[in-house]
């Protein structure tokens, strides 16, 4: 597709067309809408997603080298999950899922529908001229009007209508009129996504790197503040938790490190932040996963438990209304501009490990996190809660300074840790949403029916909860000590 | 992708209005089609105004080092490409004959457009050959339209026995078509044989006016008459045969 612009004399590019055998529909106004998610998930997979109102409405997702996708609905798509089931869906949700679709830009116009035909009135060329350009609500500053001229498969005449245009010095780019924005730098450019992973050489003094790593966390909890405050898609907070999380198990290995002033005082922030994420998080959770939950139980406890799952709802947007209040408080975007001028700073201890090399201090520092590491899977469920937050620190640990490691030999150790923490997690999680449901229990005026159903997920929760803790490995096996020991091996 | 066929050995019981207008159902669906005209004479590549032309025939689309993409031309319906028919392919049987794997032929050809198509619909022409065998072998259902006529439900019955002879068989999903319920025996084998049989589709296409101005707008019926029996018949008809593929 080609896309012909201009600021003037928009009749005399008609023209051209109307000569060339172009013909047009009355003009009408339409509105577009591009989607995309946060992290544009559907650009870097060179797919659009647009939402047009115009004589109908309806989504379109569209690819090179394959027809477009429609499908009629009344409102712009939220989730994936709100496109009719189908291979519409299923082909989004597998580029997007689990994230919102986000508008980027939505472009108001006039716009004329025309095409070329040829033989038995065949349409052999698509094109649309729009008129008024609007971007965002604001009129375009430099383009007032744009031709879209779109092929079609197996036929040249949209060849002949963009020379006709080249050859009248019509400007013009390639594709359509969102490309036209983005050229025109009318769009938000993407999100640059901090990486996954600092590099590190390993005899960078320790300070430097855990410095480096920890400014790498902010940028992810910078990125993400912002969608968590206003609660569109699940992912942000999950993300913004994560780097929070991962943030506070650096910290808690940095003693003789950091400054003891500057520790003390952030991880106490993050700690408060983290606080402040678990129970809209453990809310979240609970009402995506709900439909796999209540599928297990009888068909008449599904029912009666519909007022439960609406005041899951009610708890979870007053639990997001609190979060977004805290994350709106001075004392948060005090504490992390403060935390990133310390980040950005050269204040370090004079002596110590913080001069040491990184790979020295990594090495000890794994060592003794997989020494706090203890435990039997058969104890108490706190002492199990308690593995799993060591065994989460030591994994993030692993994950923030992998770069000195080994990638296969990382891999061969975390392979085990991620699958006991995965199955404790499945534990701890149905753990925290048996305490939500008898909260709601004894809080709701509940009918009998209801509580009987509550009783029956309880029950399910409570069997999923078992499975998990009893199907691990001890990861503190004599083969998981060799797999630990090769990993420090290969530090660089 | 997945692959349905319109087919059936009778000729004349609704094949080509089933492909087109289901196609189109689909493409509104979201979609996106691949129609692709096997039957010679073309009727699909008709109604959607393509010219009736493969570049190099029959021959060298199924030959060794045939292809599909090159003979792909989108229609006027977003959503919907179609691969036209040409009169050579009165000699499909032939030029299948000679190649390797004749009753996988077709399949092999789809094969690199499976993930630019959700759906590819074969339009067949009437006949029990190995071209049809080679449909078979590419199609995961086959949609049969049946006339309510004794003799329709004998040769599905014949269809059935055949197509159990297949290592991996399509479903077979017939459907009624040109229904008029002014009729009893219409009437009769509407209600009966879909509980009889549980692969027939519920649905049933009413004989329609609609239906037969096909050939005059040159257009799925649910684009000049969607309000009409016939066009909300086939919405009805592609969502039974969504649920059943997908």
């Amino acid at each position: 597709m080609r896309i012909f612009h201009g600021a003037s004399d928009l009749e005399s590019a008609v023209t051209i067309l109307r000569d060339a055998g172009v013909e047009f529909a009355p003009p009408r106004k339409i509105r577009r809408t591009w989607l995309d998610t946060f992290d544009r998930r559907l650009f870097r997979a060179d797919q659009r997603l647009e939402f047009v109102e115009g004589r109908e409405r309806g989504a379109v997702l569209s690819q090179a080298d394959t027809p477009p996708a429609q499908v009629a609905l009344d409102e712009p798509p939220g989730f994936a999950e709100d496109i009719p089931f189908g291979p519409f869906r299923e082909r989004l949700a597998s580029v997007v899922a689990p994230r919102a679709l986000l508008p980027l830009a939505v472009l108001e116009a006039t716009a004329r529908v025309g095409g070329k035909t040829g033989r038995d009135g065949k349409t052999v060329a698509r094109v649309t001229v729009l008129d008024s350009l609007a971007l965002d609500g604001q009129p375009s500053p430099s383009v007032t009007w744009a031709i879209e001229i779109d092929p079609v498969l197996g036929y040249d005449a949209a060849d002949d209508l963009n020379r006709a245009m080249d050859r009248a010095g019509v400007a013009s780019g390639p594709g359509d009129a969102f490309d036209l924005a983005m050229a025109l730098h009318l769009v938000a450019p993407m999100p640059s996504t901090p990486r996954k992973r600092v590099a590190l050489s390993g005899t960078e003094p320790a300070i430097e790197a855990f410095r480096r790593v920890l400014l790498n966390l902010l940028d992810t909890i910078e990125l993400n503040i912002d969608g968590a405050i206003n609660n569109v898609d699940p992912e942000f907070l999950h993300d913004l938790r994560i780097a929070t999380r991962r943030t506070r198990s650096v910290l808690a290995n940095a003693k003789k490190v950091i400054p003891s002033e500057v520790l003390d005082r952030f991880r106490s922030d993050f700690q408060r932040l983290a606080a402040a994420t678990s129970e809209p998080r453990d809310l979240d959770v609970m009402i995506l996963g709900w439909d796999g939950s209540v599928a297990a139980v009888s068909d008449a406890a599904r029912c009666a438990l519909e007022p439960v799952h609406r005041e899951l709802i009610k708890r979870q947007r007053a639990a997001h209304a609190a979060l977004s209040k805290t994350l709106k408080a001075q004392w948060v975007g005090r504490s992390l501009r403060d935390w990133r001028e310390w980040l950005q700073s050269d204040d370090s201890p004079a002596s110590g490990p913080a001069l040491r090399s990184m790979r020295r201090v990594a090495t000890k520092r794994l060592r003794r996190a997989r020494r706090r590491l203890r435990g039997n899977l058969t104890a108490t469920a706190d002492e199990r809660h308690a593995m799993r937050k060591e065994a989460k620190q030591l994994r993030y640990l692993i994950d923030c300074f992998g770069d000195l490691y080994d990638p296969a030999a990382r891999k061969s150790f975390t392979k085990k840790l991620t699958s006991m923490q995965d199955q404790l997690g499945k534990a701890q999680d149905a753990n925290a949403q048996i305490v939500i449901l008898n909260a709601i229990a004894s809080g709701l005026n509940s009918k009998p029916d209801t509580l009987r159903a509550i009783g029956e997920l309880c029950a399910v929760l409570e069997r999923r909860r078992s499975a998990g803790v009893s199907s691990t490995e001890q990861v503190f096996s004599k083969a998981a000590d060799k797999r630990f020991r090769a990993l420090l091996d290969s530090v660089r | 992708m997945k692959v349905a066929a319109t087919y059936s050995i009778k000729g004349g019981v609704g094949k080509t209005t089933s492909a087109v207008n289901l196609a189109y159902e689909a493409s509104r669906a979201g979609v996106r089609v691949l129609l692709w005209d096997v039957d010679p004479q073309g009727a699909a590549t008709f109604f959607f105004r393509i010219r009736p032309k493969l570049k190099g025939g029959t021959r060298r689309m199924v030959g060794r080092k045939g292809a599909l993409d090159g003979h792909i031309r989108g229609t006027d319906v977003p959503g919907i490409d179609l691969v036209p028919a040409d009169f050579s392919l009165r000699h499909l049987d032939l030029h299948l004959d000679g190649v390797d794997k004749p009753t996988e032929r077709l399949a092999a050809l789809l094969e690199p457009l499976h993930g630019h198509f959700d759906l590819a619909i074969l339009d067949c022409p009437p006949s029990i050959s190995l071209a049809s065998e080679s449909v078979f072998g590419a199609s995961d259902a086959l949609l049969v339209p049946v006339l309510p006529a004794t003799l329709s439900t004998r040769s599905l019955d014949q269809l059935g026995i055949f197509l159990r002879g297949l290592d991996t068989p399509p479903a077979l999903m017939p459907h009624f078509t040109m229904v008029d319920r002014r009729k009893r025996l219409h009437r009769d084998m509407v209600e009966e044989l879909p509980r009889t049989r549980n692969d027939f589709l519920a649905t049933a296409i009413p004989n329609s006016s609609a239906v037969e101005r096909m050939g005059l707008e040159r257009a799925p019926v649910a684009t000049f008459a969607p309000r009409t029996a016939a066009a909300i018949a086939f919405g009805e008809l592609w969502r039974e045969i969504a649920d059943r593929l997908w």
